[in-house]
């Protein structure tokens, strides 16, 4: 066994020692309750990590569901008496996995070439989003040519019921920013509305891949409810947070992509950078950590992990207007595991629906249960996904909220999937979306 | 590798090939549990019937393949762990909870549901099941049946074999065994007693009944900090004497104290010896007088502090320390291994200080948090595993103090199993012939031995005995004499010593024995057999008082007994039939409980260890004066209730209980006993807990003995416990009653005793054979007695009718005269079957068409144990049911 490249030994020692085996993490761990097989248990998983470096079992094809399936939402952490973290050893197990048997050409293609170009991404996009608009790509998924070409395609097909016609940049000036030159670097600038009550912080807004391409009006709704909230916001053109290649363990990719961000947002002068997607503000906070053997970074990453905020944690801090109306929606929250677990983050959307939305908040059991979106884990596990979602579905199906809110794109697009699956009218929105209704803003094409 | 490709192909027919896993990886995942051994199944099977499980077990059987049972593999001593490789049946995904019936208080469930789930589902409409093991969020109901495993709340309510109503199990050749039913009580061995704690080496459970429990009323969560942990136990001992039975008594010393101050800041002061943790439940009138008496108590033994939570909010505050003190102690090293010993209660602060010595001796680090109710001890052990002096050290210490715990007359588990890992450590607990029968009793259910092989006992040893010498029938009677007195043809033996060679004397002479006590229940014997009687053995061997145990010998009267345990404010809480005269021994041999039982628990409930001597003549004592133990197969269940077919008991112990502060009862009457339906209904439904519940019908009541009317029905109800309880308790009886119309008074406490004695002795069968003992739900009593009753009075006899409602048992006595017996024998089944009802003790004949009970498998297992345990027929034949 190899993991002397990226991978610290170290830590993956001192954390496998920590696991006896007991068992506790079975109860929080979805993939577990859903298949209630040893293969999805963080302490079988961590079991094969420590054989496989033990050299007790081969080095093959067997270990890819076990070290794949985990959904990295980090609950049997929680559980675990001694806060073995199997998310990252997860992690660290796909990196060597893919180092032994190679990393799909298609996802290489992705993390390497596609997600550093944010023009090339776009292009791409933007294919992709006419091809569902005209109803090409449903009939290609039909044809079976999607399949053919890959499985992840077909599925991911399926998942968006429709895609916008305008990403969130191509709004930006309909929405009130104005382009500016600032060193060379195009720069997107809209200052506080009138209305707000206090001046907030200058704020660098990171615009998520999945809120640019398919859920821009949740951004909208953050912007501009941060801007009602008296922030100056800025917006730059910048590459994908490096969480999807981190997460199937190609961590080379996250930290390029990782670098390339700091580079760009270090000198904009900004206090804050903030973004409504827990996936991105979660993984951007991790910046510290992953460039923290790279000498001519660590400071840099260390400043920009600083200044990142999550919508909710930042507009928790600020001072909104009373709502427009109050009490008239009843709403539910589901955690999104970048928040909840990723940030510590799971009182402040609650209260904000209540205090800023004006809504009637109703606690949704298991709510800080994953939903199975895991970034692209419903595409690449549609089977596993389904039924992680069945059972939270079924749990929002035992509340009587009107609206499923939640705080994460990713999250949005998984439970929106869920929610036509069982024909529940009941739409599913972002906290920001709630918020900015609550306030009177209007929001969308 | 024992395993096959033929077989692999058999198990893909069996169940989808998806549920049968045989790769490398799925057999990595499979090899452990979560205490320190692991080994590599060749196979794993995920069922999810009964009768996959049996075809599974019966294409092993075949092919001679070892398999395993294997729950959530939470285990701690290598249960589940396939040390013999082949096929672990992994029972996860046999999780439905398949039938809660609220009313009669048991649950039919699936081993593989989680024992927290079960919890969930029943808290939703205000019920709970008792075991809750601290790996309750996890661990499987199969599995807890297979340790038998306790948890915080054991002290009041019991382990999970107190628990367990009835299983159906799939025996290592296939075929599916059913003990037990919903309702309390049976009359063949007590094999779910023997089954719950057998760690899977009996059998596949594949579905269990359990009893459910009303939550109490109210809830009161106090924290008491003591400087000196002597005194934190005296004050244990001080509540308990005090009459007061909390559902926890939780206890932290000093190591772990430290670790939990500086994890969460729970305000413990840093220098105290030990934080206890004390709950209690009950009715919400008596909460303030238990507060005060158990604060007393405490201050009595100079508590620091003493604080009760006012509200939900507090007792979670109060708890938050200790359910964080295994995460806080886990981060003060890489690992930590968690022992588990049950010592007396009365020597627990000496074993802890021992054990606390030990871990200086090694340096190692050693925090100890225990139920300081039960004497259960869990110390643990903090080291890093990748430092092999240091495993070392820890395995030395393991070991040392598991010889401590035995020293201290104490058990080498109290709840986490033998399985692999302490194997080799039971010959300091049981000597050769011990292990010879427990060896005995797994071959009745295993003869080929594939069955969760290599656990639980040690290897057979070689034991080339000789064949014992024969003894000619005259030679028998002149050595017996020798060792034994003779007196008007009744052998009494005075002693252990000389039952055994009397016994021995017989197997050898093959001269058949009876065992007779105070003669209450037996009936005659043939000429040709010796009749040995326990009655001059008749001592107290020990009333540990502290420690809630006292052991006597086996035909000490269970009324003299309790008036020795009077004196010291305690009792055992038995009211069985002829009660003055009744032998402690002819009551624990025949399960003999009385009307109580549902309060307090019968025999098999209330015994934790006995001495007896077997058909070979071999004295052999299993159990101790623990309540929580899992040492070994449950002997002492298997001989409570055997009717003397396996074994003379010798000595007993048994669990004793404060004496109630008053005892009191309600007499009712109505005229006919299905008036009573709907008032038992609601009563069952409401947060009171009568003590005993028994109906009469009108020739029973107006028996000369008891004098309690002469046309009506009556349902006496009873109430004990602490003065204010009772009163409240009866108080809420009588304002329930007022909806009905039902005649209602007080009984005399002066009469209490009295008149529940001549009650059990109503119930009870005695010497008489024409008798008739039914077990329905207990919903269905009223109606059952009185379509009894119907019966007999068109038969042409009116006979007295008992019935313990809240336990669902009903008697009859039948006439005697042949004709009129058959009359009435046909309609009987018939009423039986109409109300779900089986019959525990009927005259031949009748009780042939008992489906449930003759089962042939049961009847086939019983007649295996007891050939196995007394092959040459020395000792009483099986009872025909």
């Amino acid at each position: 066994m190899k993991f002397d490249t990226v991978m610290d030994r170290e830590f993956i020692n001192d954390e496998l020692i920590k696991c006896n085996q007991c068992g506790y993490c079975l109860r929080s761990c979805p993939t577990y309750q859903v298949t209630l097989a040893e293969a999805t248990t963080a302490r079988g998983r961590n079991t094969l990590l420590r054989d496989l470096i033990n050299g007790n079992i081969p080095d093959d094809e067997g270990l890819r569901n076990p070290f794949f399936d985990c959904l990295l939402c980090g609950a049997c952490t929680v559980e675990c008496f001694t806060d073995v973290k199997t998310d990252e050893l997860m992690v660290q197990a796909r990196e060597q996995f893919y180092q032994t048997h190679g990393e799909p050409p298609i996802l290489h293609y992705i993390f390497h070439k596609l997600l550093p170009s944010s023009r090339r991404l776009t292009y791409l996009m933007r294919l992709l989003s006419l091809g569902k608009r005209t109803g090409l790509s449903g009939l290609a998924r039909r044809l079976g040519i999607l399949g053919w070409i890959n499985a992840t395609l077909e599925g991911a097909e399926g998942l968006m019921a429709c895609m916008p016609r305008q990403f969130l940049r191509d709004r930006l000036e309909r929405l009130g920013f104005s382009r500016q030159n600032h060193d060379g670097q195009t720069v997107w600038l809209m200052d506080p509305s009138d209305e707000a009550q206090s001046t907030g912080p200058r704020v660098a807004y990171f615009i998520g891949c999945g809120t640019d391409f398919l859920l821009p009006h949740t951004g909208e709704a953050a912007m501009k409810v941060l801007s009602l909230a008296g922030c100056q916001i800025i917006v730059i053109e910048h590459n994908c947070c490096g969480l999807p290649p981190y997460s199937y363990g190609d961590i080379a990719a996250a930290r390029h992509l990782a670098r390339e961000n700091i580079r760009v947002f270090q000198d904009l002068g900004a206090d804050l950078i903030v973004t409504e997607c827990a996936s991105c503000s979660s993984f951007l906070k991790q910046y510290a950590e992953l460039l923290a053997d790279d000498p001519e970074y660590t400071e840099p990453a260390q400043k920009f992990t600083a200044a990142i905020r999550d919508f909710t944690e930042v507009l928790a801090e600020l001072s909104l207007p009373q709502p427009t109306h109050s009490g008239c929606l009843v709403v539910t929250y589901h955690d999104p595991c970048h928040l909840v677990r990723g940030q510590q983050i799971a009182d402040q959307p609650r209260q904000l629906l209540v205090d800023a939305g004006g809504a009637q908040f109703h606690e949704l059991p298991e709510a800080d249960w994953c939903c199975g979106g895991a970034g692209s884990y419903n595409i690449s596990h549609p089977e596993l996904s389904l039924k992680i979602l069945d059972r939270k579905m079924g749990r929002f199906a035992e509340t009587k909220a009107e609206v499923l809110a939640t705080a994460c794109p990713a999250c949005i697009i998984q439970l929106d999937y869920g929610r036509r699956q069982r024909d529940d009218p009941r739409p599913v929105r972002h906290v920001a979306e709630i918020i900015a209704e609550g306030q009177g803003l209007m929001v969308g094409e | 590798m024992t395993v096959g490709i033929d077989t692999v192909n058999r198990f893909c027919e069996i169940l989808s090939p998806d549920r049968v896993l045989a790769d490398p990886v799925s057999r990595h995942l499979y090899k452990y549990d979560g205490g320190l051994d692991e080994a590599l199944p060749d196979v794993v099977v995920l069922p999810q019937t009964t009768e996959e499980v049996a075809a599974v077990v019966k294409a092993c059987a075949v092919r001679g393949v070892p398999f395993v049972p294997r729950g959530a593999g939470t285990s701690l001593s290598g249960g589940p762990v396939p040390v013999a490789g082949g096929v672990v049946i992994c029972l996860t995904r046999m999780n439905h909870i398949q039938q809660i019936d609220y009313e009669n208080l048991y649950a039919i469930v699936q081993p593989g549901v989680v024992n927290l789930d079960f919890q969930d589902v029943l808290a939703a409409e205000g019920y709970f099941y008792a075991p809750d093991p601290a790996s309750e969020s996890v661990c499987t109901l199969g599995g807890n049946v297979g340790e038998n495993s306790g948890g915080p709340h054991c002290l009041k309510y019991g382990v999970t074999t107190n628990h367990i109503l009835g299983l159906e199990v799939v025996l290592p050749d296939g075929q599916v065994l059913r003990t037990g039913r919903q309702a309390l009580h049976h009359l063949s061995y007590d094999l779910t007693g023997l089954l719950v704690g057998s760690e899977g080496t009996f059998g596949v459970v594949t579905e269990i009944i359990c009893r459910i429990m009303p939550m109490p009323e109210a809830v009161t969560t106090m924290l008491a900090i003591f400087d000196k942990l002597d005194e934190a136990s005296q004050a244990v001992s001080d509540i308990i004497a005090d009459g007061i039975i909390p559902t926890s008594l939780e206890m932290m010393d000093n190591v772990m104290i430290q670790a939990v101050e500086q994890s969460m800041q729970a305000g413990y002061p840093l220098d105290a010896e030990a934080v206890l943790i004390i709950e209690v439940g009950g009715l919400a009138a008596g909460m303030n007088d238990q507060v005060q008496r158990i604060q007393a108590a405490c201050r009595r033994n100079n508590v620091r502090s003493f604080q009760t939570a006012q509200d939900e909010e507090e007792r979670i505050r109060l708890w938050r320390g200790r359910k964080g003190a295994f995460g806080a102690v886990a981060h003060l090293a890489p690992s930590s291994l968690a022992i588990d010993i049950a010592v007396p209660r009365t020597v627990l602060p000496q074993v802890l200080r021992k054990v606390m010595d030990l871990g200086e001796e090694y340096n190692i680090k050693i925090g100890n948090v225990f139920h300081a109710g039960d004497g259960n001890l869990h110390p643990n052990l903090l080291f890093d595993p990748r430092d092999p002096d240091q495993v070392q050290r820890v395995e030395k210490i393991d070991d040392e103090i598991t010889r401590l715990a035995v020293q201290y007359g104490g058990v080498l588990t109290g709840e986490h199993g033998i399985g692999s890992q302490k194997r080799k450590w039971m010959t300091r607990m049981f000597g050769p012939a011990e292990l010879d029968a427990m060896h005995r009793i797994k071959d009745a259910f295993d003869p080929h031995g594939l069955c969760n092989p290599e656990k639980v006992l040690p290897e057979t040893a070689d034991s080339s005995v000789a064949e014992p010498v024969p003894v000619s029938a005259e030679d028998f009677a002149q050595s017996a004499e020798a060792a034994c007195v003779r007196s008007k043809d009744i052998w009494q033996p005075y002693d252990s010593e000389a039952v055994t060679k009397l016994v021995t004397l017989a197997a050898r002479s093959g001269q058949r024995l009876a065992i007779r006590g105070a003669g209450t229940k037996s009936g005659p014997v043939g000429d040709d057999v010796q009749v040995v009687s326990t009655l001059y053995l008749n001592h107290i061997q020990q009333l540990d008082t502290d420690n809630l145990t006292a052991t006597v010998q086996a035909g000490m009267r269970l009324s003299e007994l309790n008036q020795a345990l009077a004196e010291e404010q305690q009792m055992v809480p038995l009211r069985p039939a002829h009660y003055q005269e009744a032998t402690v021994g002819g009551v624990i041999a025949t399960a003999d409980s009385g009307p109580h039982r549902l309060l307090y628990g019968g025999p098999r409930d209330l015994v934790t260890g006995l001495e007896a001597v077997l058909a070979d003549g071999s004295l052999v004592k299993f159990g101790r004066c623990c309540v929580k133990n899992v040492s070994g197969y449950a002997l002492e269940k298997l001989l409570t209730g055997s009717y003397g077919t396996l074994g003379l008991i010798t000595e007993i112990t048994l669990r004793t209980r404060p004496l109630p502060e008053r005892c009191e009862a309600l007499m009712l009457t109505a005229p006919a006993a299905a008036d009573f339906t709907p008032l038992l209904r609601e009563l069952r439904a409401s947060i009171l807990r009568p003590a005993a519940a028994q109906l009469l019908n009108p020739t029973a009541a107006s028996r000369p003995e008891v004098q309690l009317g002469e046309d009506d029905w009556v349902l006496l109800v009873a109430s004990e416990g602490l003065a204010v309880e009772v009163s409240e308790q009866l108080q809420l009886a009588s304002e329930l009653c007022e909806g009905y119309d039902i005649t209602i008074q007080p009984l005399p406490a002066a009469d209490y005793e009295r008149l529940w004695q001549q009650v059990a002795n109503l119930g009870s069968r005695g010497t008489d054979q024409h008798y008739a003992w039914l077990a329905c739900p207990p919903s269905e009593s009223c109606g059952l007695a009185e379509a009894i009753d119907l019966i007999m009075t068109e038969t042409g006899y009116s006979r007295p009718i008992s019935a313990a409602v809240n336990l669902g048992n009903v008697t009859v006595r039948l006439p005697a005269d042949e004709d009129l017996l058959r009359a009435a024998v046909t309609r009987l089944q018939q009423a039986a079957k109409g109300y779900g009802a089986n019959f525990s003790a009927a005259p031949v004949g009748l009780a042939d068409s008992n489906e449930g009970h003759n089962d042939q498998v049961a009847r086939q297992l019983c007649a295996r144990i007891k050939a196995n345990i007394d092959p040459h027929g020395i000792l009483p034949a099986l009872p025909q049911l």
